[in-house]
């Protein structure tokens, strides 16, 4: 390539719709059309036939009988198909024969810049026009082609719109009510800027008449879509608010997703207008292009010549089509004898054909097709037309206006030898002259345009291939490709994964590798064979290993020529010439060869669509930024690949948390970005890069081609990077379920033990021990069966109790508390079988005793709090934590007072003095001393039962020892060191006697009573004196036993 | 386990577990660490795994008798720190002896590269019974059911590769295993090796992993990808000079930067000791 002359070029070859391409341009890049489907008219019906551009010319232009016919032509197909382009080479091919210039006058409408306008103007400089008679229509032309502001152009088309409906006197589309509402609406200012705004219908129809952007008009139509009359709810509101009445019923049977087809029977309805509207507001009149045709073809006919009219794009006259349509149906006989004969090729895209062609096809000669993918079925044609673009850029408009002049021959045809670019690829034309290929390779164009999105057109490989990849070649060869990054062409996934691998092995920093790998990637798979094949010839890839250096892939070249098997290289394919090979054929025959694996399964075709579907997703995803969709079976299986592959308790996890784990987050223990649902509810998150990329792909064979196995083509490919995958990661996994740093407790574990701890001291089965030695006997120990607990607890004790054995997570954190040191075998959850993690345990026990045997909502790590048995165990223990403070407070209170009531039968004691076993038996023995007097005394009193002074006084020491506990000062002590000295239930241990002081004293004061009743009852007898009656005395001996007893007791 | 029967019961950190309260409680009775170990109270099961345990501690030589029949700790503590110093010891000492069951059967698993992945389940596969049966020399008896289950668990921990615990599939990659046999053997920081110096420089034990592979100079998929994990790692540097006397073949992998032949190793990151 001449870059000195491309810079300068580029924009004058490639802009092909330009009225200023010229005819050297034209002519030099053409490449001949060679399946044209063309249906000709055959009484009354069309007949279809494959023709060469060439063929075509001569049935319509060197056929004897044809020649002299009337003939309209139709060449249709879709935006940049060609059409233009076929018209183009027409007129050439008809201005290259004298003969044809001397009896026809020619005239090429060409595509402008697609805007009524531009066509006027065409008219205007055409020699035919300007001569003719009708000056009245002339002037009306010119008048068109005067220039008014847009705003004011706009307007007017708009108010036309509401004239042409004010004015319409058909009823059959729409009644005069519904016009009347339609009307107001039109008028209402909310809908008038709804219509008017950019790119809506208004604007478009504007464009198509005048446009100042050359490009911006090509594919437009212009007229009303449906979704231009859409309302939709939040706009219906607005209008609602503002609107007069009629408009707003009329936006209501408009409003989105209430439609009963009111929206299309409008949109009809406002189209029916806009040729109307076009010509009053541009000042045209229908029957002006019929008048000046007529006049051409009068004066033609006088001077005996024909006229042969190639419009190259029917839209053009946007507006007045059908007007022009009607011209170019009047024949040259009968009536019109005076008319020359007229042979017309007019160009419309298929879309706008089928509008017009009911009314026409009675008058249509010849319907002539080029479909989408012409230029690409034939692999040589394609490539030829992009190097005959490529030479003309290179090449001055001088010398190919001197090829043109001198006849155009294409053996003749300059080509422009690129010496400097002699290393890329070429392509040899029939002259046997090579077109270097510099900025493509064959591969390249071919990939390129496979992979197009759309519109695989001329036009479009022009602008979204050609233009693009010279102008970036141009600027900076050395970042070249960009302009295809993203899109997509098929490249074995061992290939894009050994790049990757290379790439990722070079020494760039990593926001540098990823644009790199693209880059690189990209050209690998459209520019070269599609392998990373280092050969003996001095080629990568099948291409110079020096256009990889040109294109700043030094270090990859470096990398890969010292890591690849140098191969030998094949001879050279033979180079495309003119043989017509499908595309399909090429890709299948560049497809990578497989690797090298001796034996593969055979993959059944549907888990290949399966896999190649799920490849799709994860692609898009990936390279397209789309969310991550269908991905759940993979995504499960990486999760239970971890679970199961990683050996947890060599990791220093026990398997109690990683069961915990696997049953609670199941799958989402992982999740990816941009995955469509969940996310937030997954453990571990992977971003997207190249290695999530591969994982989620290798899961994907693993699932879909191995039917979960690693029977697939290529597996151990696949082993070697789960492999690595999860040595690279095993430590993020093990950190998500081992909640803990090194040895130290997740705080579920030890929620679990605290739990256990306090299940044992509500049992009753912690008295005696300390909570800073606990040990085997509390930790390593069946769970303790739930017992009520008994009379001399508070009734927070109770309450505690009941929310810690009424639970069903009771048993769970038993389960956990012992299974976490368990070292268990291969996947079994619970084992008859038990082996302590002794360094585990060891670590645990150290721990706990220092805990303190509470716990705070905090502890809960953020991951353990994913995981919802984790999260239970923790949150049920603390939940009864947080309720010990109550419940010690209540115990120690409970505890004092019955303590300072005991106390209060003791003479001089207080709560400080220990009460000795010694004491209480004392009293005991007092007490019953008492009871004997009484009974003595005749008192009539219950006297105890033997057995219970008995019992009494054997429980004296464990009394005294349950007095010392409810008589200590807890005001200092810690809430779980108080619930650790009631666990033995002290209280209830002090209680019987306690009862029996108080019905001891209860029947001392009976005695009392009675005592007191029986001197009161001798006075009034008048016999209380010393010696009044003998039986005086008896009472008063009885009294004076009593007393002297009560006296002991009291 | 190594040099007598292969049992299911002594799982390495069993056996870990077993040393350091042996380290932390000796001398011993033998009861007494047994009511350690398995405490009575939650073993419900009709035997216990004490004795399988035990006795394979023994075989590592880190823990016997006294002369008052006490078990005391006969090892050096540094080895039973963690569960990566144990490995590293046990990978040290367990393939020592070529004739072992143990070592031929690891050997075969290692060798059998990309073949078993498409037969399944090492236990219930028959083809994978005959190979063994073939390769090794054993008799069925001796790679019953329980055998091959009781190694799983081995070769995963000495790090060989990774089981997929349900299918019982074992995955290839020997990266923590070379790595250890890296640091036991005599590899230089910086150093850069012929693939055979590199070979002759691994500790002894790395054997197990290179039957036939110096004739043939071909590394199995084990070995393949564990260097060439290493060398993604940036730990070590695999090289291919073309004008080297002897080229070696890697297992082959038409993804990685290196798909098969490699003639150099360089050591690019410090062999932790």
């Amino acid at each position: 390539m001449n870059t000195e002359i491309a810079k300068k070029r580029i924009n004058q070859v490639l802009r092909v719709d330009s009225i200023d391409s010229t005819d050297s341009d034209f002519l030099a890049t053409h490449v001949p059309l060679r399946k044209i489907a063309v249906k000709t008219q055959r009484n009354g019906s069309f007949e279809e036939v494959i023709r060469s551009e060439e063929d075509i010319y001569k049935d319509i232009f060197e056929n004897e009988y044809a020649k002299d016919e009337h003939q309209l032509v139709i060449v249709e197909g879709s935006s940049g198909a060609g059409k233009s382009h076929f018209i183009r080479w027409i007129g050439a091919r008809l201005a290259a024969n004298p003969e044809n210039r001397e009896n026809n006058a020619i005239i090429l409408i060409r595509r402008s810049d697609n805007t009524l306008k531009g066509t006027i103007r065409q008219l205007l400089d055409m020699k035919e026009v300007r001569e003719l008679a009708d000056k009245e229509a002339y002037e009306r032309l010119v008048k068109a082609d005067q220039v008014i502001s847009e705003q004011k152009f706009k307007l007017t088309i708009y108010h036309s719109f509401i004239v042409e409906i004010e004015n319409d006197t058909q009823k059959e589309v729409l009644g005069s009510m519904k016009r009347k509402k339609l009307i107001a609406l039109l008028n209402n200012s909310l809908f008038q800027e709804k219509l008017m705004s950019a790119g809506g219908p208004i604007d478009r129809i504007y464009s198509k008449i005048i446009s100042n952007d050359a490009n911006s008009g090509q594919d437009i139509v212009a007229q009303f879509t449906a979704e231009d009359m859409t309302i939709d709810i939040d706009f219906f509101y607005q209008l609602r608010d503002e609107a007069d009445k009629k408009a707003q019923e009329i936006a209501e049977s408009l409003v989105e997703g209430d439609d009963d087809g009111s929206i299309q029977k409008i949109t009809d309805y406002m189209n029916s207008f806009v040729e109307t509207v076009i010509q009053s507001s541009t000042g045209i009149k229908p029957g002006d292009f019929e008048d000046i045709f007529k006049d051409i073809r009068r004066e033609l006919g006088r001077r005996g010549k024909g006229l042969i009219l190639l419009i190259e794009d029917i839209t053009s006259f946007t507006g007045v089509n059908k007007a022009l349509l009607n011209a170019l149906i009047i024949g040259h006989t009968g009536t019109n004898s005076g008319l020359c004969r007229l042979i017309s090729f007019v160009g419309t895209t298929s879309e706008y054909y089928r509008q017009f062609r009911d009314n026409y096809i009675d008058r249509i000669t010849r319907q002539i097709s080029i479909h989408d993918g012409a230029i690409g079925e034939n692999k040589n044609d394609l490539i030829q037309f992009v190097a005959k673009y490529l030479n003309a850029v290179s090449l001055s408009s001088e010398v190919l206006d001197e090829w043109v002049r001198n006849g155009a021959y294409s053996d003749e045809m300059p080509v422009y030898e690129d010496k400097e670019h002699s290393h890329w690829d070429s392509f040899t034309l029939a002259s046997k002259k090579k077109i270097s290929l510099f900025p493509f390779t064959q591969n390249a164009i071919i990939n390129l345009y496979e992979a197009m999105a759309r519109h695989k057109t001329p036009r479009y490989i022009i602008r979204d291939i050609v233009e693009p990849a010279l102008n970036e070649a141009l600027s900076d060869i050395a970042s070249f490709p960009r302009f295809c990054i993203g899109w997509r062409s098929p490249i074995s996934e061992a290939v894009e994964n050994r790049l990757g691998s290379i790439v990722a092995s070079l020494e760039l920093p990593d926001e540098a590798k990823t644009e790199y790998r693209k880059r690189l990637l990209t050209f690998i798979r459209f520019w070269t064979d599609k392998t990373l094949d280092v050969t003996n010839d001095g080629c990568i890839s099948g291409i110079s290993t020096r256009i990889f250096m040109e294109l700043a892939f030094d270090e990859f070249v470096s990398k890969l020529t010292s890591t690849a098997t140098v191969k030998k290289a094949e001879p050279a394919p033979k180079k495309l010439a003119a043989a017509e090979e499908k595309l399909t054929e090429r890709v299948v025959a560049a497809a990578p060869k497989p690797a090298a694996v001796p034996v593969q399964p055979d993959i059944d075709p549907k888990r290949q669509k399966q896999y190649d579907d799920f490849k799709d997703n994860v692609v898009a995803w990936h390279h397209d930024g789309k969310m991550l969709i269908r991905f759940l079976d993979v995504r499960n299986s990486i999760s239970s690949f971890v679970y199961e592959a990683i050996n947890w308790q060599q990791e220093g996890v026990s398997l109690d948390s990683k069961h915990l784990v696997a049953d609670s987050v199941v799958g989402k223990l992982i999740g990816f970005e941009r995955q469509d649902q969940g996310k937030d509810k997954c453990m571990v998150i992977f971003p997207d890069n190249e290695e999530t990329y591969k994982l989620l792909l290798c899961f994907g064979k693993w699932i879909y081609l191995g039917d979960k196995s690693w029977g697939f083509p290529n597996a151990a490919n696949s082993v070697f990077f789960v492999t690595s995958w999860l040595e690279r990661n095993k430590s993020r996994f093990v950190e998500a379920v081992k909640n803990a740093e090194n040895n130290s407790l997740p705080a579920y574990m030890k929620a679990a033990m605290t739990g256990q701890v306090y299940k044992r001291i509500l049992s009753g089965k912690m008295a005696n021990t300390r909570l800073d030695r606990a040990g085997a006997e509390t930790f390593l120990v069946p769970d303790v069966i739930k017992t009520e607990p008994g009379i001399g607890h508070s009734q927070e004790w109770h309450y505690l109790h009941k929310l810690l054995f009424d639970n069903e997570m009771c048993s769970a954190v038993y389960t956990s508390s012992v299974r976490y040191f368990n070292l268990i075998q291969g996947g079994m959850k619970n084992t008859d079988s038990y082996v302590l993690n002794y360094s585990l345990y060891k670590n645990a026990v150290k721990e706990m005793r220092k805990s303190g045997f509470m716990l705070d909502s905090s502890e809960l790590d953020e991951k353990e709090d994913y995981v919802k048995s984790k999260r239970e165990i923790f949150n049920y223990v603390q939940n009864v934590s947080s309720k010990i403070h109550k419940t010690a407070e209540s115990e120690a209170a409970l505890a004092r007072t019955t303590a300072l009531e005991v106390i209060s039968y003791f003479d001089n004691f207080d709560i400080e003095d220990d009460v000795e076993a010694s004491d209480i038996r004392t009293l005991i023995a007092d007490i019953q001393e008492f009871y004997e007097k009484a009974l003595q005394a005749g008192a009539n009193i219950k006297h105890p039962a033997k057995e219970q002074f008995t019992r009494l006084r054997d429980s004296a020491s464990a009394v005294a020892s349950a007095m010392s506990v409810i008589q200590a000062d807890y005001s200092c002590e810690a809430d779980i060191d108080i619930l650790l000295a009631f666990s033995a239930n002290p209280i209830g241990k002090v209680l019987p006697f306690l009862h029996f002081l108080k019905q001891a004293n209860a029947d001392i004061e009976r005695v009392g009573e009675y005592m007191l009743s029986e001197k009161r009852r001798l006075a009034e007898q008048g016999i209380w004196n010393d010696s009044s009656d003998p039986r005086f005395q008896e009472s008063e001996d009885r009294f004076a036993m009593l007393l002297s007893a009560f006296e002991e007791v009291q | 386990m190594f040099f007598s029967a292969i049992k299911t019961e002594p799982l390495p950190e069993r056996v870990l577990s077993l040393c350091q309260a042996v380290a932390d409680k000796a001398p011993i009775e033998e009861k007494e660490l047994s009511g350690i170990i398995v405490p009575p109270l939650l073993n419900t099961a009709k035997t216990s795994y004490f004795k399988p345990v035990f006795d394979t501690a023994c075989e590592l030589k880190l823990i016997g008798y006294d002369e008052a029949e006490k078990v005391v700790f006969t090892g050096n503590k540094e080895d039973i720190k963690s569960l990566s110093a144990f490995r590293r010891y046990c990978n040290s000492l367990v393939f020592s002896d070529n004739s072992m069951h143990f070592y031929r059967i690891i050997s075969c698993f290692l060798s059998a590269n990309d073949e078993w992945l498409r037969y399944g389940s090492i236990t219930s596969s028959n083809e994978i019974a005959r190979i063994i049966i073939d390769e090794t020399g054993l008799s069925s008896t001796n790679i019953a059911k329980d055998v091959l289950l009781g190694v799983r668990f081995w070769i995963n921990f000495l790090g060989f590769g990774y089981f997929q615990e349900s299918a019982k599939i074992f995955l290839p990659n020997m990266y923590t295993a070379l790595k250890d046999f890296m640091v036991l053997g005599s590899i230089e920081k910086g150093a850069e090796y012929t693939v055979e110096e590199f070979l002759d420089s691994l500790h002894s034990g790395s054997q197990v992993a290179l039957k036939n592979a110096r004739e043939t100079q071909t590394l199995n998929l084990a070995m393949s990808n564990a260097l060439r994990l290493l060398h993604d790692n940036n730990e070590i540097e695999l090289s291919n000079k073309l004008d080297s006397e002897k080229r070696w073949k890697l297992f082959p992998n038409d993804e990685h930067e290196f798909t098969s032949d490699i003639t150099h190793i360089t050591i690019r990151k410090a062999v932790k000791k």
